[in-house]
């Protein structure tokens, strides 16, 4: 009887200090919620305790940060003589927490601190992405006026909480050739594993150089949508006429695949 | 008296560790739940403590982060010791109870069944702050027989 006694007391004992541990956790679901953070801009340098304290106890809050990486600008020229840039700003999901990126406006800057060009409106591929991920913004366009020198990038990126899903299809056997005419040829399958009927879903495909660096992307929409377990084949083609971009350059390539999403909140 | 004695002997040693890692979270770890509610019901802005020299600043890292944790397995082992016993075999008892209660709400927050974060550390320093205590009762013991002067 005395031991049972002890043992109810012990175990009482253990379920106040258990309670005293997750008073001790951090509460889910506050104030960092709220912010989103580019961690380039933010980490204060030379702070040991916030550095530490980023990667440790406090890192059990759901945070949304993000790192926007260096974004290019190359400027080309077309057969016709039009003048082009291929902008492309990788951001890297460095949080705890699926983001959704929207579309962003993004300054060309020359080197003396003139603007350039003001883009708006640049896409990014894909939505939403999971901790880990990275998504671009990317955009082929034309100029009106020839940069002296090297334009560069200064992008206004959006990016917050997703709220949707992060909903993936599934893209195989991805073959990327030269286009009988100009450009890049990429054909591949997509597949639905998923219970839900894809409306209007993407395909992106990232093209990669042998020092994977981008050198392209395209993209297509199927416009008849995917059903669960549909299998689809697609086909795109790019019409760039940037000379690095032929099929040879290609070393790597990065697909996804989701759907249209829209998160207004 | 030597009963007296006693009970204010284990009392100040399960409560005052808990006191004082109380007192760190509220200034130390703001965020945390239990912070939280002392805030928010003594109505209290928060404070922002950062360290200007890099000796401060690890010695803020320290309390931030392990003190308490230590202060936590400390109370537990004596918590514990009070109602099993100060025998050897039942202060092994105690030991071995504690060791795998630490080492298991690590495992809970590793798996995200607990909030906070499993760090390989905090059991190291649980089980240091474990025997620590068990050294400690060891001692109180022997004193009050009178085999230590």
């Amino acid at each position: 009887m005395k031991t049972f006694v002890k043992v109810i007391c012990v175990v009482l004992v253990l379920v106040i200090f258990a309670a005293m541990a997750i008073g001790s956790g951090s509460k889910k679901g506050t104030e960092n919620d709220t912010a989103v953070n580019n961690t380039k801009d933010t980490i204060p340098s030379g702070n040991k305790t916030d550095t530490k304290e980023d990667t440790k106890k406090e890192t059990q809050q759901p945070k949304e940060e993000y790192e926007v990486g260096n974004g290019r600008a190359v400027i080309y020229t077309s057969s016709i003589g039009t003048t082009w840039v291929q902008v492309s700003i990788p951001v890297k999901n460095t949080g705890s927490v699926d983001l959704y990126m929207s579309s962003c406006s993004v300054d060309l800057v020359e080197d003396d601190g003139h603007l350039f060009e003001s883009l708006s409106l640049v896409s990014v591929y894909p939505q939403v992405i999971k901790p880990g991920e990275t998504a671009w913004y990317y955009e082929e366009t034309t100029l009106d006026n020839v940069p002296s020198g090297n334009l560069k990038v200064q992008p206004h990126v959006n990016a917050k909480k997703a709220t949707v899903d992060c909903v993936r299809y599934e893209v195989s056997e991805v073959e990327v050739t030269n286009d009988k005419y100009s450009g890049i040829k990429i054909t591949g399958w997509v597949e639905n594993a998923t219970s839900e009927e894809a409306s209007l879903p993407y395909v992106v495909v990232f093209m990669y150089d042998a020092n994977d660096e981008l050198i392209g992307q395209a993209f297509t929409i199927i416009s008849d949508g995917l059903k669960p377990g549909d299998k689809k084949g697609f086909s795109m083609s790019t019409f760039s006429s940037y000379d690095q971009f032929i099929a040879e350059n290609v070393k790597r390539v990065e697909y996804y695949s989701y759907p249209t999403q829209y998160q207004f909140n | 008296m030597i009963q007296r004695h006693s009970f204010v002997f284990w009392f100040l040693n399960i409560t005052v560790p808990l006191l004082i890692g109380l007192f760190l979270y509220v200034v130390f770890r703001p965020d945390t739940i239990i912070s939280n509610a002392i805030y928010g019901l003594l109505q209290l802005t928060k404070p922002d403590i950062r360290a200007n020299s890099s000796l401060l600043s690890e010695v803020i890292f320290f309390l931030r982060c392990y003190s308490c944790d230590m202060l936590w397995a400390y109370s537990l082992t004596f918590a514990c010791s009070a109602i099993i016993g100060t025998s050897a075999r039942q202060l092994a008892v105690t030991g071995i109870i504690c060791f795998s209660f630490e080492i298991l709400i690590e495992l809970l927050q590793n798996y995200g069944v607990l909030t906070g974060v499993f760090d390989f550390l905090d059991i190291i320093l649980e089980i240091i702050s474990t025997l620590l205590a068990v050294l400690i009762i060891i001692i109180h013991k022997k004193i009050k027989l009178g085999t230590i002067v």
